[in-house]
């Protein structure tokens, strides 16, 4: 197929989709700089986001990239076992909304560590909350940057590198003078536009096939076997199975850029409401996979896709390519960029606030610090983790990073989730129990992974690795909240069980 | 109302709610991990279980969430719309 040499050229129409999303961006972002003067507009958008504004900017931070590219390029490649991911995933969100969403809204500030150090000693919950945060972002950060380089790389014909510093200034300008206004705006934007391209493509993959889904299914298991449509290598380990389930479930209600979303609406019944629009488009677009990943399978051809890149990563470009020219990957390459862009920026300024609300207003300086002193302490941070996110970017030009988004995932179902769930649940926990879970869960979830076959066999080339799975959900997550429960129980802390009891009510249903 | 009833209200619904999908969840999870034989049957030309369960998954998950979401808006937070509590920082 003649579609490769067309990939990795410049591509003029990717350039100027591109150059359109910015401009748009950057307008949005020079009207938000002129509101986001209070902290309660930078980091929470003045709460002024509605439920289903919300959703759909729920929706762009869980629709990353690597959901896009990622998840379309796996069911292109293997088939059925691209979709067990994501589909697991969903599952999250009602959990989400039945466990955190209400008792998040109702106790917090500005980040998850509001409500998990609300009852219990501020400084070390905070603390060891921020560092947990800022390490799901690093990771995530990576990944991202990383993935941005080599996607803007084959679509748009830049180099590495200038990819790298594009996203990373970019980001910078709209997290730096928009604060949460322009993040969040810069996301429905994105999710609009990401899923008007998933609807156009699937649309044009569906006009092939008489509009009918199945027989999009049908003619990849004509031309690879019916094996495609079944669970394939994954099922080798089961435990594998249930250890990546649980980690994307639990995860997705431990990612603080998520978390941070429900601070930015007005109140709990708009934060409910921004949960069912966020489902809704996250499922919606799954289905799209479906057919998007298939359709890629059938028309476009394995082989042509991994000869572009291993991972599977451009089956969506292709296909775009294939079934609209070079118009049509344009665009689709101009939205994957758009989608690294405001997944990023909605990392650091989760990373920001843990910086300055978290550990500089409230362990520096106990509460007290003037609104300029807390706006600026969080430009710094921006700027910092600006800065550390191209130079990570760089330095990981060339590696695979794909476990990273699985670590990021295994740590804040490890690292945070256990803290935040018992925090809300369990009139038990204690400071230390708090922290325990953090810091176990974190460490644990970066071990087990450093010990895994993904680093150890993949990456490092040894025969052996001492812990047979690629997740470590199903070890690192119990082990979360065992250390919770261990430390909590032989260090009571009355102080602290008084306090859950009084704002139980509250938390119970909020108000 | 009493200081635990929209509490333990509000658990039941999410247990009711929740028993159906955790359900049809551990179905789909049981049959990619162990069921090799019985998710190759196609029931349709080109969807076999697993997919068909994938999408019920999808479905049902979003189904459970508006039937909460509509339920609550209904039976809690009556003082739902009221402004802000301020916290400590």
């Amino acid at each position: 197929m003649n579609t490769v040499p067309s990939l990795g050229a410049r591509n003029s129409t990717a350039i100027a989709f591109f150059v359109l999303f910015v401009a748009v961006t950057l307008v949005i972002t020079w009207w938000a700089a002129r509101r986001a003067k209070t902290t309660e507009e930078f980091f929470a958008a003045g709460r002024r986001i509605s439920g289903r504004q919300n959703g759909f900017a729920l929706a762009g931070d869980y629709m990353s990239a690597a959901s896009f590219l990622g998840a379309t390029g796996l069911v292109a490649t293997s088939g059925f076992d691209g979709l067990i991911y994501p589909v697991a995933a969903l599952v999250g969100w009602p959990l989400l909304l039945f466990l955190i969403a209400e008792p998040l809204r109702s106790l917090g500030r500005y980040t998850f560590t509001d409500v998990v150090s609300f009852r219990l000693r501020q400084t070390p919950v905070r603390i060891a909350a921020a560092l947990g945060t800022l390490a799901v972002v690093a990771l995530y950060l990576v990944a991202q940057m990383v993935g941005a380089g080599n996607l803007i790389k084959l679509v748009f014909g830049l180099s590495y590198e200038s990819a790298v510093f594009i996203v990373g200034t970019l980001m910078l300008i709209y997290v730096l003078f928009g604060g949460m206004i322009a993040t969040t705006w810069v996301q429905i934007v994105k999710a609009a536009l990401l899923l008007g391209g998933a609807v156009l493509l699937s649309l044009l993959v569906l006009a092939r096939f008489d509009f009918n889904p199945s027989h999009v299914f049908a003619a990849a298991a004509d031309r690879y076997g019916a094996d495609v449509l079944a669970p394939g290598s994954f099922v080798n380990s089961p435990l594998e199975v249930v250890s990546v389930c649980m980690q994307s479930v639990l995860g997705t209600a431990g990612l603080p850029h998520v978390l941070m979303r429900f601070f930015t609406v007005p109140d709990v019944r708009a934060a409910r409401t921004s949960v069912l629009w966020a489902t809704g488009l996250i499922g919606f677009f799954y289905l799209l996979v479906f057919v998007l990943g298939f359709g890629a399978m059938a028309l476009v051809g394995r082989e042509a896709i991994v000869a572009v890149d291993k991972g599977g990563n451009m089956a969506a470009p292709l296909l775009a390519l294939l079934l609209g020219g070079t118009g049509l990957l344009g665009f689709i390459g101009a939205v994957a960029f758009a989608t690294i862009l405001a997944v990023v920026a909605g990392l650091t300024l989760s990373g920001a606030a843990a910086v300055s609300h978290d550990v500089w207003v409230n362990v520096v300086r106990h509460g007290e610090a003037s609104r300029e002193e807390q706006l600026g302490v969080a430009r710094v941070a921006i700027v910092a983790l600006g800065i550390l996110a191209i130079t990570l970017g760089l330095l990981f030009k060339g590696q695979n990073v794909v476990f990273l988004v699985g670590l990021t995932f295994a740590v804040a179902a490890s690292g945070l989730f256990p803290a935040l769930l018992l925090s809300i649940l369990w009139r038990n926990l204690t400071t230390a129990g708090a922290v325990a879970a953090i810091v176990v869960g974190t460490l644990g979830a970066i071990i087990l992974i450093a010990l895994s076959p993904t680093v150890q066999i993949d990456i490092l080339g040894h025969q052996t690795a001492a812990f047979p799975l690629r997740n470590p959900g199903l070890v690192s997550i119990p082990l979360g909240f065992l250390a919770a429960t261990i430390v909590s129980l032989l260090m009571p802390e009355p102080a602290a069980r008084t306090a859950y009891d009084s704002e139980r009510h509250q938390m119970a249903f909020g108000a | 109302m009493s200081r635990r009833g929209p509490s333990s209200r509000r658990w039941r619904t999410v247990a009711a709610l929740s028993v159906p999908l955790m359900a049809l969840y551990l179905v789909f999870m049981l049959c990619i991990a162990f069921d090799r034989s019985a998710s190759r049957i196609l029931l349709l030309p080109g969807v076999t279980l697993p997919m068909l369960l994938a999408a019920l998954l999808i479905a049902g998950t979003w189904l459970t969430t508006w039937a909460y979401v509509r339920w609550a808006d209904r039976h809690l937070d009556q003082r739902g719309r009221q402004p802000d509590r301020q916290r400590p920082a």
